[in-house]
């Protein structure tokens, strides 16, 4: 074999070497990809800072509270003393200096919800101006551009512009979900479009109906939950404790006391084998194992494996955030989804 | 394996040094990839010991190959070994280095078994991989290591027993409740598991099928196609198709490994028959175990012994206690009374010649 031929056909096995080992750097790099987009809080030494995704602090801890955007989100909500503000963690600037009681997340909407002084709850946009004036009792997120919004006891729903676009006469309101929001009236439970159109009243009893995804809404009924199709039928038949809105393609369900997993053909994807758990969110939902709290996968529900925690958030935008000790030395951390720490509990 | 490679190929210093750095290279990024985890089981196999309470793993020869720094170990199994440190659970290599990282989550374990090992994560059992990925949750109150790729569990009410496959599927039985529970043999062998109705066993195939009938007051497993059934007061032999294969005629009789097949049949001694039921070693210990790797374990009075599959003593009744051969060693034990008055059972190994490889120690 002459050195020649040798060396080619060293390359070859370098090579393939090298297209094996890179699979593992792929999927380094789309994991930083998707959570190098903004800062995360973390507790140190009893206050709240942010790091990056290499974990160099970024916003020196002097927080009370801090918590991660939501959704697409980059507007973190802080709390200094008894008020919330917002900061941006992109610039890392304070956008929003704490002034509020009480805030939401940011939606994709661009709004947050916020509670004044005197307990009024209203809206506010990213650069701090409110956007709707403080006069309602409660408030949920914005959903399909409506926010359902609560007047002493009853319900009705306003645009961005603050302005009622269904009357408030409800008795409840959920949020809007492929135009449609479940509701009860005098007459029951049904679903509205956005013009507060009744489209779908169940034919039969039901006792409460969820929020729509992927075409099915949970229903309940005196003998237990099913799911409801968007003409109103019983896609999946009433035959659980519970059950949750779809979230991902899987909805939690709960039969003998154990919460598992169906997906949209109500096939069970996860036996029911967790004491609680949390939708789908990332590829991961929270699964909870006697007193602790671990992670399952979508594609086959099956346990990350990790060290038990005794409190988690879900996945967003590739991490968790997770709690280890006890209830009176709690130590705060972020686990990315391979279930290795990028921030190792602290407090 | 690399030094021969390497000695039987005719090349130069230069190319040598190239083939060396790949092979290194190779080998250093498999480590990640978690490949390369195949190892040869019986050549370098290795056997936990107990120097000052602490486990290490000696090889064949009695060499110390891992360092004692383990709280407790188990056995290799499938080239990974379960150790404790540290108060937590984790499965080494035959480096002694961590594979299979419990993050403390392992409350107990057990060995891995046809690619699979259970784990108990609070209260609750389930199965890794040798990746150490789950692939069964913990969602069963016990379970078997599988065999023939079954599993016999316990549900996590507590109410029902039932065989799982290695995707963790329930496989649905012809029988309403199997009577069997975590204290009997559930193991699959030659396709078949006992099951019992009734206080009266039967076997199963892989299907879960009865597919011989409930009918006999005591059975035994499987093995060398053959099963030990108790027909009215004596024991006989049948075939996994259910036929006898050798009469009710033993008073006491064991499963047959390698060919044979520990019984009584006409004294108060256990002898050893064949597969044809011809008594090849005569009725004379008072107990005896089954062969594994050509050698039996036999009692005399309060002493073990080890014998030969002639019948022949290999290692004379001296030992308090004497395990099964298991790669080329078999474990023996010594009780040693304390200053206290304490009993203390210290182990160590005999090699196939019934040499002391490794001295009873703690």
């Amino acid at each position: 074999m002459t050195i020649n031929r040798l060396f080619f056909q060293l390359s070859l096995i370098c090579l393939a070497v090298l297209l094996v080992s890179c699979e593992l750097f792929e999927t380094n790099e789309n994991e930083s990809e998707k959570t190098q987009q903004s800062l995360i809080p973390v507790l140190l030494n009893g206050k709240w800072g942010f790091i990056d995704q290499s974990g160099a602090m970024k916003i020196v801890p002097r927080f009370d509270e801090a918590i991660a955007p939501t959704a697409n989100s980059l507007m973190a909500a802080v709390r200094i003393g008894s008020l919330w503000g917002f900061i941006d963690t992109k610039t890392e600037e304070m956008v929003i200096s704490p002034t509020y009681p009480q805030v939401s997340n940011f939606t994709e909407d661009g709004l947050a919800a916020f509670r004044n002084d005197s307990g009024k709850w209203g809206f506010i946009n990213q650069q701090g101006t409110v956007t709707v004036e403080p006069t309602y009792d409660f408030v949920k997120n914005f959903n399909d551009g409506l926010a359902a919004v609560r007047v002493q006891s009853l319900w009705g729903y306003i645009d961005f512009s603050g302005k009622l676009a269904i009357p408030v006469n409800l008795n409840t309101a959920n949020n809007f979900s492929d135009g449609l929001a479940s509701i009860e009236d005098d007459n029951g439970w049904a679903f509205i479009n956005k013009n507060g159109t009744v489209t779908l009243r169940p034919s039969f009893t039901v006792q409460f109906l969820g929020d729509f995804n992927a075409g099915l809404a949970p229903v309940q009924t005196n003998e237990g939950w099913g799911y409801l199709n968007t003409e109103g039928a019983l896609e999946i038949p009433i035959q659980y404790e519970e059950a949750a809105t779809f979230s991902e393609k899987r909805a939690r369900i709960t039969l003998d006391n154990f919460v598992g997993f169906i997906n949209t053909k109500g096939e069970v994807l996860v036996q029911p084998q967790f004491d609680d758990a949390y939708d789908f969110n990332d590829g991961f939902a929270a699964v909870e194992i006697g007193n602790s709290w671990y992670f399952i996968n979508q594609k086959q529900g099956q346990l990350l494996l990790t060290q038990s925690f005794i409190e988690v958030k879900s996945f967003n935008k590739g991490l968790a955030m997770v709690t280890i000790g006890s209830e009176n030395d709690r130590r705060i951390g972020y686990i990315n989804q391979e279930g290795a720490y990028v921030w190792f509990p602290a407090k | 394996m690399v030094s021969s490679k390497v000695n039987s190929a005719a090349m130069g210093r230069f190319q040598l040094l190239w083939i060396l750095l790949l092979i290194f290279g190779f080998i250093g990024s498999c480590d990640e990839l978690g490949i390369g985890n195949e190892k040869d089981s019986n050549n370098n196999a290795l056997f936990p010991v107990k120097v000052n309470n602490q486990y290490g793993f000696i090889d064949q020869t009695g060499r110390m190959v891992i360092e004692p720094k383990f709280q407790f170990a188990y056995a290799f199994s499938e080239g990974l070994a379960a150790v404790r440190f540290s108060n937590r659970w984790h499965f080494i290599d035959d480096e002694g280095d961590i594979e299979i990282d419990g993050m403390g989550s392992f409350q107990e374990l057990r060995s891995f078994k046809n690619g699979l090992a259970p784990i108990r994560i609070q209260g609750r059992w389930g199965f890794i991989n040798t990746r150490g990925e789950v692939v069964i949750n913990p969602r069963f109150r016990s379970v078997t290591s599988f065999s023939e790729d079954r599993s016999f569990v316990r549900s996590l009410d507590f109410r029902n027993w039932f065989y799982i496959n290695k995707e963790g599927v329930e496989l649905k039985a012809d029988l309403a409740a199997n009577g069997m529970d975590e204290h009997e043999n559930t193991d699959f062998k030659n396709g078949r598991a006992l099951v019992k109705d009734q206080n009266m066993y039967g076997y199963l195939n892989d299907k879960i099928e009865t597919v011989i009938p409930i009918n006999y007051a005591d059975a035994k497993v499987f093995s060398d196609n053959l099963a030990a059934v108790k027909i009215s007061d004596r024991w006989a032999y049948i075939s996994t198709d259910g036929s006898i294969a050798l009469n009710p005629q033993y008073i006491a009789a064991d499963v047959f490994s390698q060919g044979m097949a520990a019984v009584r049949q006409a004294s108060n001694s256990f002898g050893y028959i064949n597969t044809d039921g011809k008594m090849v070693i005569s009725e004379q210990f008072d107990e005896a175990m089954t062969f594994s790797e050509d050698r039996a374990v036999v009692r005399l009075n309060d002493r073990y012994g080890v014998i030969d599959k002639t019948g022949n003593w290999i290692v004379e009744p001296t030992y308090e206690q004497i395990d099964s051969y298991e790669n080329g060693l078999a474990k023996i034990y010594r009780t040693i009374v304390l200053e206290n008055q304490n009993t203390d059972i210290w182990f160590g190994y005999i090699n196939r010649e019934g040499k002391i490889v490794w001295v009873p120690s703690n």
